[in-house]
């Protein structure tokens, strides 16, 4: 008898007759045995199949990573898209692009980031009711992804950067009105708090102001401000404010603060240095006794949930929850910027860490409560099913075999943007048109280059190093 | 003889949830058809299905088409009539939108240029002529648009008119929809004074709903 026909799948299986001696249970045992294993292996969750590229960034060997994200997503280069972008694909082309970024592929990092975009918010749309029962039914995985805002607003910011890399203002300007729209969403619904990204502001302040447009520059540069006290900004909104009518009480303070201050240079060279440093913490899975988990998702699940959960509890038949947690966090040390020799000033433009870590935060009371709901939907079914098949071994086989196939497919929801900088900084400098030597130190490698700059030109200059 | 394990409805729901669930939460993971390479004639209606919130052939044609209707029937056309085929340029259309449509925007400027050639009222100087001298005049409508550099510059490729445009759009989103609304600005210029002679914006909507 084969498990298929066991489980009752086939044609009138549950009225076949059978003479069921001992060799018939152990089959059956041994069925169910092989159902978990298979089970098992094929349900790791989405940061176990990342964890050796992420272990070949730690390692400082992003080609290795690329080719193993390639592999995953079954093309041949980073030239290639996968044939379907639904479900993780979207996800795993998003964390190919930071890489593509590290190893200075901007066009094809953009065009990840592009396509990323634009299915990410397919699939916020293609969200159904059916995929939230699902994750308090089968599991935390079931369904599209859902990207959090902070990863929403960073995938129009890191496209900025790639974009100013190559001294494409236009695709910039593109990438930083779609930040615009996105912003605006988030401020409807969750209000203007969740929807500031101070480099984002900043990078579309530095486009708009470059494409000559300074009215358009003061908003953003207004917002980064709104954000955080960038003092890199403070000369450049001084100079925008005699182009520009765009004022607020933060321009206006600076305007004050500075008045009567010597006028710098009208048409600069400027070279500003954004540093991706470190990596986001992954979300990895992990068991936690069932009254911690409890405690967590207490504001989550009725008082009878609580109750049906800690009478599982104390009967023995729970002891843990499985559910996703952030990996520890990685002590990140700040750049080292140096222009022809000499070390400059750093400002932190974002601790995209403490962003992660607060989204999750959000999230963790409802993820938990609805890993306490599948497990005693899976014990329930278990005690049925015992029940079914009485005090015999057959009737402990079937428990065991409902609970084990659930709990298989039950995969604790990993997904997320891994391949984000934990910090992003910026270095903003005005300098004497020519040539200049730029080194950046990060993560236990330095990076070299050249760059030209004319009189009233610009250049960007970003270093990715995702250890 | 009978069914020896007993099983009852309830053993039945049980065994189907140890089984169906699992099968229901893979099939929730999603299984797709394969993909294969279509031909537009023959797969009806396949040019009218909106693939997304850019700009496809069917939108361009549609708001050129409206666009080049005004110009037929405006009063410029008949002073060009006059004027015995006088030298046009098409420049860049710049792009302000939230889309990065910018191949589909030099598509559009040779379906200008097709419109302009085949209505037979001007001549239309090929961009590919004078690659250097156009390629200088869009740098300076791409950043910061002026007048009087466009007009020098003008009577150096030796065209009397420019036309020129921009194609923008207000994006919106909602929790379940995406709507963008284009606009295709059109205008011509005269190069000798800097006056604008024609212009007019035709628009369409592009949008992802649920």
């Amino acid at each position: 008898m084969d498990c298929q026909a066991w489980f009752g799948l086939g044609a009138g299986a549950l009225r076949r007759p059978a003479a069921v001696g001992g060799r018939g249970k152990w089959s059956r045992a041994l069925c169910f045995a092989a159902l978990a294993g298979l089970s098992l292996l094929g349900c790791a969750s989405y940061s176990e199949h990342t964890k050796e590229a992420r272990s070949a960034l730690d390692a400082g060997d992003a080609d290795k990573a690329l080719k193993l994200y390639n592999e995953r997503l079954e093309v041949k280069s980073a030239k290639e898209l996968p044939k379907e972008l639904s479900g993780d694909n979207t996800l795993l082309v998003l964390e190919r692009s930071m890489i593509l970024q590290q190893l200075q592929q901007y066009a094809l990092s953009s065009r990840d980031m592009q396509v990323a975009d634009k299915q990410i918010e397919i699939l916020d749309f293609d969200r159904k009711a059916i995929d939230d029962i699902g994750k308090y039914l089968f599991s935390d995985s079931t369904g599209p992804y859902k990207a959090p805002f902070y990863e929403k607003l960073l995938i129009n910011t890191q496209n900025m950067l790639n974009y100013l890399q190559v001294g494409d203002l236009n695709g910039a300007r593109i990438e930083a009105r779609r930040l615009a729209v996105m912003q605006s969403f988030i401020a409807n619904h969750e209000g203007q708090g969740a929807s500031l990204i101070g480099p984002g502001s900043y990078l579309a302040g530095f486009i708009f102001e470059k494409s000559g447009d300074p009215q358009e520059a003061l908003r953003y540069y207004d917002e980064a401000l709104q954000f955080d006290s960038f003092h890199s900004l403070t000369p450049v909104v001084v100079r925008l404010a005699a182009q520009a009518s765009y004022r607020t009480p933060r321009i206006t303070k600076i305007l004050d603060a500075n008045a009567g201050a010597p006028a710098g240079p009208e048409e600069p060279a400027e070279l500003l240095i954004v540093v991706n440093n470190g990596r986001v913490p992954a979300k990895i899975a992990k068991r936690v006794p069932i009254g911690l988990a409890l405690t967590y998702a207490s504001a989550f699940i009725s008082p009878a949930q609580a109750s049906q959960a800690n009478e599982l509890a104390l009967q023995g038949l729970v002891t843990w929850i499985n559910y996703p947690v952030l990996d520890k966090e990685k002590k990140v040390s700040p750049p080292l910027v140096k222009v022809d020799g000499r070390q400059q000033p750093v400002e932190l433009a974002l601790a995209v860490d403490s962003e992660a870590k607060k989204a999750w935060d959000d999230a963790q009371g409802a993820v938990v409560a609805s890993a306490i709901t599948r497990m005693i939907a899976r014990v329930l079914a278990g005690q049925v099913a015992k029940k079914a098949g009485g005090d015999s071994t057959v009737g402990m086989l079937l428990s065991l075999g409902t609970q084990v196939a659930l709990t298989a497919n039950d995969v604790p929801d990993t997904r997320s943007w891994g391949t984000l900088p934990a910090r992003i900084a910026t270095s903003r400098l005005t300098l004497e048109p020519g040539r200049h030597e730029i080194e950046v130190s990060v993560g236990g490698s330095v990076r070299r280059q050249t760059v030209e700059l004319t009189p009233g030109g610009w250049a960007v200059v970003g270093v990715t190093a995702l250890r | 003889m009978g069914w020896t394990f007993g099983l009852n409805g309830v053993a039945r729901a049980a065994l189907l949830v140890a089984v169906a669930l699992p099968a229901a939460s893979t099939v929730l993971g999603g299984c797709g058809g394969s993909p294969k390479a279509v031909r537009g004639s023959d797969v009806q209606g396949l040019d009218d299905e909106a693939m997304g919130t850019g700009l496809d052939r069917r939108d361009l044609q549609q708001m050129l088409h409206e666009n080049m209707e005004s110009l037929q029937k405006s009063a410029l056309v008949k002073r060009w009539e006059g004027e015995n085929r006088p030298a046009v340029a098409v420049l860049s259309m710049r792009n302000e939108t939230t889309e990065h449509i910018d191949s589909v925007l030099n598509a559009l400027i040779t379906e200008v240029e097709t419109s302009l050639v085949n209505a037979g009222h001007v001549r239309v100087i090929s961009r590919d002529s004078q690659p250097e001298m156009i390629k200088e005049v869009q740098k300076q409508q791409s950043d910061a648009f002026d007048a009087s550099t466009v007009a020098r510059l003008g009577n150096q490729v030796g065209v009397r008119y420019f036309v020129t445009g921009r194609v923008y759009n207000a994006d919106e989103r909602q929790s379940d929809e995406r709507r963008v609304q284009y606009f295709l600005f059109m205008r011509v210029l005269d190069v000798q004074t800097g006056d604008i002679l024609w212009q007019n914006s035709a628009g369409l909507t592009k949008a992802i709903v649920k």
